[in-house]
């Protein structure tokens, strides 16, 4: 029998049974904030006619994500997953709250949680950094902290932000990341009450136009940030993209070819296209797969941007939109499985490098 | 072939919940709907999830004057994982499709349900 592809699922929300999981590693004054008052601000915006999370993943004593016995059952085992990116749930709603330095404590907290009782249960287990951007100093002494740790490959960010990512204000946290060789992998929260409108005309109205329109911030994002150079700046500089779709990143690459080509004085920084640093600075995730009724069209559409190497599993476990493997195969071929379920991952988390 | 297998007895089913057995390496579910049993494969024709761990929740549609209307007497099957909703009556959805809940051939046998699979 042929051997199973292996696989590197790029999207599991695991997450703390409550939130009392987090005191061991939370430092005063905020661990009696966070006793007192929790988060303190409401993180979801938008009412969802179906469940946020499936229904059959939800544990007896616990939210969904909470329980490592059901994930390894229900996706690690089940699916034949080799490796798995614990990307987290809830937490990166605290780059949307007001404050900064609570917020900072507790990414600082969730971080050490996530090494301490997660990385150490699982071989395949990999970890997914969450940081407090509005703190771009101690965002990025918590991705120095961490970067060395053999298990820790990336980290996580908001997809729509204040400011766009390429600013200079965020640059702290884009270079520790370059430097410590973690991915910098953007995942969309609902917007919380310090978040940016999600769209040029405001607020969505609901979940469905909210979920429908996921892919704007991710736009706004990779065209500032190849652009403002910082790709020259910071070679090392890998942008993961999960949730937002990738068909955008095509019309993208040619219009913004095509702009550039006239207006290549307002981005003096480049050497090259923008769609060469797009296709060698930015991966996708294929979650929620599209499904076009004639399900082959799909790879017509990826083969006439050539984005079959910037392509990435996330299983997105145990959100409700979440992926299986062979649902994802029936829109695309298999001699790409190989490249989007293992090798174009591997070829970006460290943990999968040679050592010099 | 198909096989006859026994699943509960018929007062153990209830309204408004599915039950969930395995039988014979497949899972099925059965649930009662006026009165008279529903019994589907536990498979959502659309990615493979448990579909009978879903809600099963009143449908939802517009009339002629866009009048929004919840509608218990035609119940549908929600998916505990995409949330698309099959009707427990036709087992189709509420937009153009082929796909379908499995419904399963079943028996009453005095007060008891046996299953066809």
């Amino acid at each position: 029998m042929p051997k199973a592809q292996a696989i590197i699922d790029c999207d599991v929300h695991n997450t703390y049974r409550s939130q009392t999981e987090l005191y061991p590693y939370l430092f005063e004054p905020w661990l009696s904030r966070l006793k007192e008052k929790g988060f303190g601000y409401p993180l979801e915006t938008f009412y969802g006619s179906v469940h946020a999370k499936r229904l059959d993943a939800k544990p007896e004593n616990g939210p969904a994500g909470s329980d490592y016995g059901l994930m390894k059952t229900q996706l690690l085992d089940k699916l034949s997953i080799d490796y798995a990116v614990l990307t987290g749930e809830g937490i990166s709603g605290l780059s949307y709250m007001p404050d900064a330095e609570y917020p900072a404590a507790l990414a600082s907290a969730y971080n050490q949680y996530l090494v301490e009782e997660w990385l150490s249960k699982d071989e395949r287990f990999l970890g997914s950094l969450h940081v407090a951007i509005q703190h771009p100093e101690a965002a990025a002494a918590e991705i120095y902290r961490w970067g060395p740790h053999p298990k820790v490959v990336q980290v996580s960010i908001p997809a729509a932000t204040t400011l766009p990512l390429a600013h200079p204000f965020y640059r702290p946290i884009l270079r520790a990341a370059a430097e410590m060789d973690l991915v910098v992998a953007l995942h969309f929260r609902q917007p919380g009450p310090s978040a940016p409108d999600m769209t040029p005309v405001g607020m969505p109205f609901n979940y469905l136009d909210y979920h429908a329109l996921i892919g704007l911030p991710y736009q706004a994002q990779l065209v500032m940030l190849v652009s403002s150079g910082v790709f020259e700046e910071l070679s090392n500089l890998k942008v993961m993209m999960m949730e937002g779709g990738f068909i955008w990143a095509i019309h993208l690459m040619w219009r913004f070819d095509k702009d550039y080509k006239a207006l290549h004085r307002l981005a003096p920084a480049l050497r090259k296209l923008p769609s060469e640093y797009i296709l060698q600075h930015f991966m996708f995730g294929v979650q929620p797969i599209y499904e076009p009724r004639e399900a082959n069209k799909l790879q017509d559409v990826i083969e006439a941007g050539g984005l079959q190497h910037n392509l990435v599993f996330g299983s997105d476990y145990p959100h409700w939109d979440a992926d299986e493997p062979d649902f994802i195969r029936r829109y695309l071929p298999a001699a790409w499985d190989s490249a989007i379920f293992y090798d174009n991952a591997a070829s970006w988390f460290k943990s999968f490098k040679q050592p010099a | 072939m198909k096989t006859r297998h026994y699943f509960d007895a018929l007062s153990s089913l209830q309204e408004g919940q599915f039950s969930i057995k395995e039988l014979g390496n497949r899972s099925v579910g059965a649930t009662l709907h006026h009165g008279k049993p529903v019994v589907v494969l536990n498979f959502c024709p659309h990615a493979g999830a448990p579909i009978c761990r879903g809600k099963i929740t009143p449908s939802q549609y517009t009339d002629a004057e866009y009048q929004l209307h919840l509608d218990a007497e035609h119940p549908v099957l929600r998916c505990p994982w995409h949330g698309w909703e099959f009707s427990l009556e036709s087992g189709g959805l509420h937009f153009e499709s082929r796909l379908r809940l499995a419904f399963l051939e079943y028996e009453l046998d005095g007060t008891d349900l046996y299953v066809w699979i």
